[in-house]
């Protein structure tokens, strides 16, 4: 039996953080008594407008600032350890890597950091760049690169070590709708993996679709947390999808449920999320060339 | 270029004087660093306590310490080297080869203007391209070096970094390797560039012509032919072939064997391997061989009668003298061999082959002896204090290295040498003599102050007669006392088998001054022995060793600043220490001039600066008094002098830890044509390899207490 404290990826116990100006005075309260645990596992979500504290907290589990009070653990260690970034690893908001390098060399360098071999960096290189779907474009320096694809490439760095713990601020950040859809997916087969994936971002439906967990920050605290599916079902509202239902059984079904004491608060035809459209006109372009994409009539008004 | 102070050996340096004059360098780091140690961790904690509060500050600090060993020990080879590839690439990327293309072009030009009449082409060439070198390279390492690890904390590219395994010593050493070897892949370039440029740019020879030269003749024979080669480089070489010094055109060996033989010789029936047993009839032995071999000389076509043994058979044989080697005059530091051959067939023509210049690069390996002085009395120790003089007569002047002796008297400067052997003296003994002359009354100023100069054996006191040479002020004479010489008693005696020097190789060098009312000045090192000079080429290379030392310090500096400066900031300050470490002697002695009330009360000194601290600089010149004069005496100016005390303290501290430029001494040592000892670079790369170690040190526990994402 695996005791609940080996499952337990990242800890913060009343985790605060203070910015101080040079001489020690108070300018921001960026984290006040931040309490959260991240198990292994799953994909958590930290969400919150700009200034929440998000960053601030991805930076001090990383080591890159230090806790002003209260403590946080990753794997067991304190987040000042270096050692505990063998098993990490991290996607920034912009993807801050050496222009002048190219792809392969910016993995083979990230390698070395990792103290990994070189044979051992050369197949993780090539595997990681097919992934990202970066093979045509690996000589060529970052500087040419687009912002998605520097995107791309910032991920593959993240998981040159194969981590067993990944922090991604703004993963689709830049991205077009189907890198949005490609990294969604990368996310969660990293999740089927068994690896962890703590990611923040302003862009909720992402969260929403690949989140086990959220948490809600706003002026430095934690004013949400729990599984998304619980937090975002409403319980006391039933929503009944169904096809080939015709005007009068319509009618017949709101006029039971108002016989039964339930209020109808609205029927309509559903519809398809913008980006649903844009995928599935994007798969019927590439599966016939040349032809104007129709989606389905029927759906169509 | 005199050498002042001999370099000493690694051994001592390290460890100290056998007499325990002067700890050694080992012991003054261990010194340094344990008060550096302790002065960190108290600095360190009033730092962490004063950024993060009591608790959590001494909370980090504590944690600090204790993952430094494991930070410090644990590194990896292979993230330090993929560190200082990335270093690499990131110089290249900024362009640094911009700095050769600089450097070719400046020599591409230099030429045309370099030295055209210079009396030494050599030294200014070699200043040239070493400075040139010098100066490129040093502003490059540290803008490289500097504005690398600011660039990456305000890129954010330090965060993809240090959220991988990586220390942050490996952070600091990574880069001080990479620019390091950035630098040294630079000046691999500007030295092969330069070694071409300045042995293509001074190679020439000469032409000398029958026209070139007029027979010179005594009682209607010639003896000698005089004249100047050919106009190239802008020089000429005076020539003086003597007309009896010809030689039958061979080689022998010392046992008597012919070895090689010239076309004359040849013709005359001479081969290679013939065993000459007698010249002239008179029988060749061990004994009388050098002198025989001196009567080979003689007039040009005439002949020498030679027997010979070959193939057991012995066969007389006369040979025509048909061979003069010689040397030109010197000019420009350097001389060309001559060869000059008279034909047999055509008597009235020769021809003069001149060789390439020699001795224009040289690379002098001094032995250098103990100097102690005779008064004029020729009394060997001082009446008062019954000690051997060190010191000869000071002639007023301020800087008190060179002490003098009188002309005319019995003084003496005296110098003893060890190690004089016959196999590294084979033809006696070679010297530099570099004095300075000091003319009590002015005489005829275009005339020599005439010296003398002897062999004693310190032993037995048995010298030889002495020679006369004309002391020439800011010069140094090569002179040599051969292996012959006239012994008091008018013996031409050998210095090593008759008792010039002692059986375990030591000898006396006698200097004397000869003019009355003049004097000589010298010190220790103004009189050396040379008994072999070094590869050039090998010097070279080590002068060039001796910029890659420079060029890894400031660069191991200038990443040290920048773990906590921004780029510009620790630019300005690598600029300004290399700037102080140029001037650390003055430094030195400005602070001795305020802190040692004994220099400070002396009127003329020669180490004592004058104008005092800052304060009392900054309050002389707001009263606009000169530097020299003494402040008045008041409340105010005694506070002046407290607080400027105070203030030198301090400096006097902080000098300790600034580098010294001024000992890398190699270039001077290579533009001067002295060897560069491998004791000097290996003190100098334990310097830089302290410099490096302190500076990992520092810069780690600086980037490991310091917020990268702020």
């Amino acid at each position: 039996m695996v005791s609940p404290a080996a499952n337990v990826v990242i800890e913060a116990r009343n985790l605060s953080k203070v910015y101080r100006d040079f001489w020690g005075r108070q300018k921001v309260r960026a984290l006040r008594a931040l309490d959260l645990t991240v198990e292994k596992g799953e994909i958590f979500g930290l969400l919150g407008p700009n200034g929440s504290g998000k960053s601030t907290t991805i930076k001090i589990l990383l080591g890159l600032l230090f806790p002003t009070g209260g403590e946080a653990l990753i794997f067991g260690q304190e987040a000042t350890q270096v050692s505990k970034n063998d098993r990490i690893g991290y996607l920034p908001e912009e993807s801050y890597l050496y222009r002048f390098l190219n792809a392969f060399e910016t993995l083979d360098f990230y390698g070395r950091l990792f103290n990994m071999p070189a044979g051992e960096r050369r197949d993780r290189s090539k595997q990681l760049i097919e992934t990202v779907g970066l093979s045509a474009a690996a000589r060529r320096p970052l500087k040419e690169y687009s912002k998605g694809m520097t995107r791309r490439i910032g991920l593959a760095q993240a998981l040159i070590n194969d981590p067993d713990l990944i922090l991604l601020d703004e993963p689709t950040s830049g991205l077009d709708p189907i890198g949005t859809k490609d990294m969604k997916n990368m996310i969660v087969g990293l999740k089927e993996q068994g690896k962890t994936v703590v990611l923040c971002s302003h862009l909720l439906a992402d969260v929403q679709d690949v989140c086990d967990r959220i948490a809600i920050l706003h002026q430095g605290e934690l004013k949400e947390l729990g599984r998304v599916d619980a937090l975002l079902r409403k319980r006391d509202l039933t929503q009944i999808q169904s096809t080939q239902l015709s005007p009068e059984v319509e009618k017949e079904v709101c006029d039971l449920i108002r016989a039964r004491g339930g209020q109808v608060l609205s029927t309509e035809n559903p519809t398809s999320t913008l980006e649903d459209l844009f995928l599935s006109i994007v798969q019927e372009s590439e599966a016939k060339p040349g032809k104007r994409a129709m989606p389905d009539e029927t759906n169509r008004e | 270029m005199v050498i002042e102070k001999p370099v000493l050996p690694t051994w001592e340096w390290l460890f100290g004087q056998s007499d325990a004059s002067a700890a050694g360098a080992f012991f003054e780091f261990f010194k340094v660093a344990l008060i550096l140690f302790v002065l960190g961790l108290f600095v360190g904690l009033i730092v962490s306590v004063f950024r993060y509060g009591p608790a959590r500050g001494l909370q980090n600090y504590l944690r600090v310490l204790r993952q430094a060993p494991r930070d410090l020990l644990g590194i990896s080879p292979r993230r330090v080297l993929g560190l200082a590839v990335l270093a690499m690439r990131e110089a290249y990327r900024r362009r640094v080869w911009v700095a050769l293309m600089l450097f070719f072009i400046v020599l591409m030009f230099a030429s045309w203007n370099l030295a055209p009449n210079s009396d030494q082409p050599a030294v200014i060439y070699l200043n040239f391209v070493l400075t040139a070198a010098t100066y490129i390279m040093l502003p490059v390492a540290v803008f490289t070096a500097a504005f690398s690890l600011p660039q990456d904390i305000k890129n954010h590219t330090i965060y993809t970094v240090v959220t991988k395994p990586v220390r942050p010593s490996e952070i600091v050493l990574g880069r001080i390797l990479g620019f390091s070897v950035v630098g040294s892949g630079l000046l691999l370039a500007m030295g092969t560039a330069s070694y071409i440029f300045v042995v293509r740019g001074l190679d020439h020879t000469h032409q000398i012509t029958e026209e070139d030269l007029l027979p010179e003749t005594h009682r209607g024979r010639i003896v000698n032919f005089q004249g100047e080669t050919s106009n190239n480089d802008r020089h000429r070489h005076s020539v003086d072939i003597e007309a009896r010094n010809f030689y039958p055109e061979f080689e022998i060996s010392s046992s008597g064997t012919v070895t090689r033989v010239g076309r004359s010789a040849a013709d005359a029936g001479l081969r290679a391997g013939d065993r000459v047993t007698a010249i002239k009839g008179e029988p060749l032995t061990e004994k009388n061989r050098d002198q025989k071999l001196r009567g080979l000389a003689g007039r040009s076509l005439s002949d020498v009668q030679l027997s010979l043994i070959r193939d057991g058979k012995k066969i007389d044989l006369t040979v025509p003298r048909t061979i003069l080697e010689t040397f030109t005059g010197t000019n420009r530091g350097h001389k060309h061999r001559i060869v000059t051959r008279r034909s047999g067939t055509d008597k009235t023509t020769a021809t003069h082959a001149v060789g390439p210049a020699e001795g224009m690069f040289l690379a002098r390996v001094p032995q250098y002896g103990s100097l102690r002085f005779r008064d004029s009395k020729g009394d060997p120790q001082d009446p008062r204090t019954w000690t051997f003089n060190e010191q000869g007569v000071n002639i007023g002047k301020i800087f008190s290295y060179r002490s003098y002796i009188r002309g005319n008297t019995l003084a003496a400067a005296i110098w003893t040498f060890d190690g004089v052997t016959p196999e590294k003296y084979p033809n006696g003994l070679d010297m530099d003599v570099n004095i300075r002359v000091y003319r009590s009354y002015l005489g005829k100023i275009d005339a020599p102050v005439v010296g003398s100069i002897s062999v004693r054996n310190p032993d037995t006191g048995k010298r030889s007669r002495e020679q006369i040479f004309s002391g020439k002020d800011f010069t140094i004479e090569r002179m040599q006392i051969a292996r012959k010489v006239w012994s008091l008693d008018d013996e031409l005696i050998d210095l090593f088998a008759d008792g010039l020097i002692t059986p375990d190789g030591r000898t006396e060098v006698w200097i004397s001054c000869m003019d009355p009312g003049q004097y000589f000045g010298m010190a220790e090192a103004d009189v050396y022995l040379r008994s072999r000079d070094a590869s050039f080429t090998l010097n070279f290379i080590k002068g060039f060793l001796g910029i890659e030392l420079q060029i890894i310090l400031v660069t191991a500096l200038a990443v040290f600043f920048s773990t906590f400066l921004s780029g510009p900031v620790s630019t300005l300050l690598s600029f300004t220490t290399v700037l102080l470490g140029f001037n650390k002697d003055f430094l030195q002695r400005l602070v001795r001039s305020v802190l040692d009330p004994e220099l400070a009360q002396q009127a003329v000194a020669y180490k004592r600066v004058y104008g005092g601290g800052p304060i009392e600089a900054a309050y002389r010149i707001l009263l606009q008094l000169n530097i020299t004069s003494e402040l008045e005496t008041s409340p105010l100016t005694s506070a002046i002098k407290v607080i400027d005390v105070v203030i030198m303290y301090v400096v006097e501290n902080v000098l300790h830890l600034l580098a010294d430029f001024e000992q890398f001494l190699e270039v001077q040592y290579l533009s001067y044509g002295y060897d560069i000892p491998w004791d000097m670079l290996i003190q100098h790369s334990f310097s830089v390899i302290s410099f490096m170690f302190a500076t990992y040190i520092l810069g780690y526990f600086i980037l490991k207490s310091r917020e990268l994402a702020r």
